[in-house]
């Protein structure tokens, strides 16, 4: 779906998914099919499978932090306990233009 | 809808094309595998698409944990500190436009429309009009590739 609408669709279509049957941990950042959230070590193989069955057709894919750091919107926490945020790249970056 | 000049002719179709599927290589995952595209600029129901998308455009963004952009989420995240039992992780929906339940999709979005009440410096028409006009763009899924024509 190419169109101008399908982004619109899919950002309602996403906020009423969390809005209503979630489960997710209120004020859990999110961007469009993204969601960020920090959960109670243990819970997350509960709160993902719970996601998965709340339609058919929408899978949810997780991805947990490593010592820390997680990358999110094109930005990542430092894994220093320091608190900040910085870019990220992906690692096929080539660091080249602007 | 009335036929009322302007509007009439910003959506009325002329020289139009089929939507067309290409791929975008994503270069960062193992096997580079495609990510389908469908564009549909200079489709029939082009203008269409974007008179809608004007109309529903405003909508979203107003739930609590929305973040605009990378700079707003840092915003959100700086300083966070994350206690000794619990662990940062994110949820992402795989291939979520082509998996979006369409008639859940419409009643949400009449049910926004009928509660927005700037719509009317919007849109001419009502928010039962704009919703079937929204469904009837979203059913339309076909599109071309090397000259056969394909349904989604």
């Amino acid at each position: 779906m190419g169109s101008p609408i399908s982004a619109v669709v899919a950002n309602l279509y996403m906020e009423f998914l969390k809005n209503w049957h979630s489960g997710l941990p209120q004020q859990s950042p999110d961007y469009v099919d993204d969601t960020c959230c920090i959960v109670k070590k243990g819970t997350m193989e509960g709160l993902l499978s719970h996601l998965n069955s709340v339609k058919p057709s929408i899978k949810f894919a997780v991805e947990v932090e490593k010592d820390g750091s997680l990358p999110f919107l094109d930005t990542q926490r430092r894994d220093d306990g320091s608190g900040v945020v910085t870019v990220y790249r992906k690692p096929t970056h080539t660091q080249t233009g602007s | 809808m009335r036929r009322s000049g302007g509007l009439y002719h910003q959506l009325r179709s002329s020289g139009s094309q089929p939507p067309r599927i290409y791929g975008l290589p994503k270069i960062h995952k193992p096997e580079v595998p495609l990510r389908p595209i469908v564009s549909c600029i200079g489709a029939p129901s082009y203008q269409l698409f974007k008179y809608i998308a004007s109309l529903i455009s405003p909508l979203p963004g107003k739930t609590d944990s929305h973040v605009k952009n990378s700079k707003h989420f840092m915003e959100v995240m700086v300083g966070l500190s994350i206690e000794e039992n619990k662990m940062l992780v994110s949820f992402n929906v795989t291939y979520l436009f082509t998996n979006v339940l369409i008639d859940e999709a419409v009643e949400v979005i009449r049910d926004k429309l009928q509660g927005d009440e700037a719509l009317v410096n919007r849109a001419t028409v009502s928010p039962d009009r704009v919703t079937e006009l929204l469904e009837a763009c979203l059913r339309s899924t076909y599109f071309s590739y090397r000259g056969d024509f394909y349904e989604q």
